[in-house]
């Protein structure tokens, strides 16, 4: 039988907001753990235009893949991340010159970096935690 | 009775965060998933479905170019994580609109949305050689050969005859299966033409009585295959 609080035993990281995660998949902590690969899975192959299209100072380009990947975020329970991503996306719409984008930019990208390196970890925990 | 659903999502993990979501409903059958607009339309061209979860945003074309596209009209629900698309919704004759990401009780709660029963929305008729429109608290007989045109004016249409225009609560999506279909023809998402009045036709336009209407990329081969060409 099911224990109704096994998702105590399971403590997120405090970047992830675990109310969020528990109200998308219950406790499917296989699921979740899916979740997690497919996410790292898609934002290994998208993180790197980011900076591409930031060193090639394609605005738009670096908009869409920001707008692409926000909502990845958001189904990790990285909400803040994905806030995040939302703000500078707004940035990219009213700026006309990558320069005046580059300090947001660069706290954008140092999130994305710390945020991918806590979903790698998280993701090892939960197989692990599967695997049990 | 399962309805047939293709999701057209760019973003792997929301793709199959919503498969789950129709497989837990019992409701819907996922015929396919498909990254961008191309792919989906080489599909949906071939095979019609009931629903469609439709990203906006995408590689490629968008997806209210697909709907564009789209050689009938299928329900749809938008998945994006930009509200600001909701005035476009609207005018698309969009079901819902889901921001990604969404809980299970809210995709349940669109997908009731827009597979629940159509009201009659104050037209009724089916095949026959006129149709009752409720306008001004009254229902009104329209004979088909007195009608021009229908055009969309958002949650509300205009009826247009030769001398009079009559204004009702109701859809051209609504209407498209209501009306006499060997009478009339949607030429555009927003415009429904009795056939027998078309006068000339230019390019991506036609003319009845002196009234331009467009003609959609979608619906162009469908006119031209409805007219008496010689």
């Amino acid at each position: 039988m099911k224990d109704p609080v096994l998702h105590k035993k399971f403590i997120f990281n405090d970047n992830i907001d675990s109310s969020f995660l528990f109200s998308l998949y219950e406790d499917d902590f296989q699921y979740m753990e899916e979740i997690f690969k497919t996410t790292l899975d898609q934002l290994d192959q998208e993180i790197p235009g980011i900076s591409t299209a930031f060193n090639d100072k394609d605005i738009t380009g670096l908009q869409k893949i920001v707008h692409k990947i926000k909502p990845a975020f958001g189904f990790t329970g990285f909400l803040s991340t994905e806030l995040a991503c939302k703000e500078f996306e707004d940035a990219c719409i009213e700026v006309s010159r990558i320069d005046e984008l580059a300090p947001l930019f660069h706290s954008l990208w140092t999130l994305l970096l710390k945020s991918i390196d806590i979903m790698h970890q998280q993701y090892d925990l939960l197989k692990e935690f599967n695997n049990q | 009775m399962i309805l047939s659903a293709v999701i057209v999502e760019d973003l792997q993990v929301a793709a199959d965060y919503l498969h789950r979501c129709c497989q837990k409903s019992g409701l819907l059958e996922v015929k396919g998933h498909f990254p961008n607009v191309e792919e989906a339309l080489l599909y949906l061209n071939q095979q019609s479905v009931d629903l469609l979860f439709l990203d906006v945003e995408m590689p490629g074309a968008s997806g209210f170019e697909l709907l564009d596209r789209l050689a009938y009209s299928p329900k749809v629900i938008l998945t994006t994580s930009k509200t600001e698309y909701a005035y476009n919704a609207f005018e698309y004759n969009v079901g819902d609109f889901l921001k990604k990401p969404f809980t299970y009780q809210r995709f349940i709660e669109a997908v009731q949305k827009v597979t629940a029963p159509t009201p009659e929305n104050n037209v009724s008729s089916t095949a026959t050689d006129h149709i009752f429109i409720k306008t001004d608290g009254k229902l009104i007989r329209l004979n088909n050969s007195d009608i021009l045109f229908i055009e969309s004016m958002g949650d509300y249409v205009k009826f247009v005859s030769a001398d009079k225009k009559y204004i009702t609560h109701n859809t051209i999506k609504n209407l498209e299966e209501k009306v006499n279909r060997q009478c009339f023809l949607k030429t555009h998402r927003s415009y429904i033409i009795n056939v027998d009045k078309i006068d000339d036709i230019r390019e991506n336009l036609l003319f009845i009585k002196g009234n331009e209407i467009p003609i959609s990329k979608a619906h162009r081969s469908e006119v031209l295959r409805r007219l008496n060409i010689i």
